[in-house]
């Protein structure tokens, strides 16, 4: 087959965002991210749980429509992705890396083709993980309680799964 | 060396409070105050022709577009302000297939979520530093999308060091 190649137009941008930014006065860096990571650490520890408990909500009620009727696994399955999606794009922010795990490991099994009925108990293991460390306010590794929800999830996901025959 | 970023004016798009929040936060710390701020990609567009920005930084996920149909039409609207503008991704898809849709979206750099504001400096000094030109072809129109960089690990021939007088 003879591949015909594209014809290619190489474009130097009329402006650059450079010539914007002064070689000189900046703010000290090291100084800049150590006031931007404590203002994140006053977030962790005051708003982050209260905002993020309507995702956590959301998960749960769209597992509890799922698991109510398996059949219908499909129609719940966009709901539960967008809020897993929402809890691990924020968790590991705020001090709740585990909390980004397992919403992570969720959000792979929810994009799988070939999600079924079958798969209901791994999700709702994934879920029971994340209300807990949410209510336990596991942070960081989340201690033995932690250790102990990833050796859970970690044999369940070994044994079950989208694709697995369990 | 320690740009100076005060004078930069950047749009941040994103549907959750919360992360428009922190990444203001962010930017504010490295002394970026002109920040505009979306919760979707049609208020996005709106405020890109009015705020023109120096700089784009947008989530992947804003229902009921996304931030990709954002970027796409940055760069192929004839409307549009600045089809140059760069564009930092947010995202928490770490999947590699999703990464390449957002390059060949014409997105500048990707930032994966957890975000950190080392990541976002970072990025953002990226893109101060990126030489890349554009490229146009029948199907895209961005930043060229191969970087430069080099593949190839061995000894190079051509340097003189290299040479060796054959007798």
């Amino acid at each position: 087959m003879i591949r015909q190649r594209q014809r290619t137009e190489v474009i130097k941008p009329p402006r650059h965002i450079r010539d914007r930014v002064g070689s000189s006065g900046g703010v000290d860096v090291d100084d800049a991210i150590a006031r931007a990571n404590a203002a994140v650490s006053e977030i962790a520890d005051t708003s982050f749980l209260t905002d993020i408990t309507p995702e956590l909500e959301n998960l749960e009620k769209a597992f509890a429509a799922a698991a109510a009727a398996p059949a219908e696994i499909a129609k719940h399955r966009t709901a539960m992705f967008n809020a897993s999606h929402e809890i691990r794009g924020q968790s590991g922010t705020f001090g709740y890396p585990l909390a980004t795990i397992f919403a992570d490991s969720l959000c792979k099994l929810l994009d799988h083709e070939e999600i079924t009925a079958r798969d209901l108990d791994l999700l709702g293991l994934h879920v029971q993980a994340l209300t807990t460390i949410f209510k336990q306010k596991l942070k960081h590794d989340g201690g033995a309680v932690g250790a102990e929800l990833k050796r859970l999830l970690a044999k369940a996901g070994a044994e079950s799964g989208p694709g697995k025959k369990s | 060396m320690a740009f100076n970023y005060g004078q930069l004016k950047v749009l941040l798009a994103d549907d959750s409070r919360q992360m428009r929040g922190l990444v203001r936060t962010f930017l504010e710390a490295l002394n970026i105050k002109k920040v505009e701020v979306a919760s979707d990609a049609d208020q996005s567009w709106e405020i890109l022709k009015r705020f023109n920005p120096d700089l784009i930084i947008s989530d992947w996920n804003m229902p009921p577009t996304s931030g990709l149909d954002f970027v796409r039409r940055i760069r192929a609207d004839k409307n549009s302000p600045n089809p140059y503008v760069p564009v930092i991704m947010i995202t928490a898809y770490t999947e590699e297939y999703r990464v390449l849709e957002a390059r060949d979206a014409g997105v500048t750099e990707f930032l994966a979520k957890p975000v950190t504001a080392k990541g976002v400096y970072d990025r953002i000094k990226s893109v101060v530093e990126d030489t890349r030109n554009f490229v146009r072809t029948e199907t895209y129109f961005g930043p060229d999308r191969r970087r430069g960089r080099r593949t190839y690990d061995g000894p190079d021939r051509r340097k003189p060091e290299s040479a060796k007088v054959v007798k």
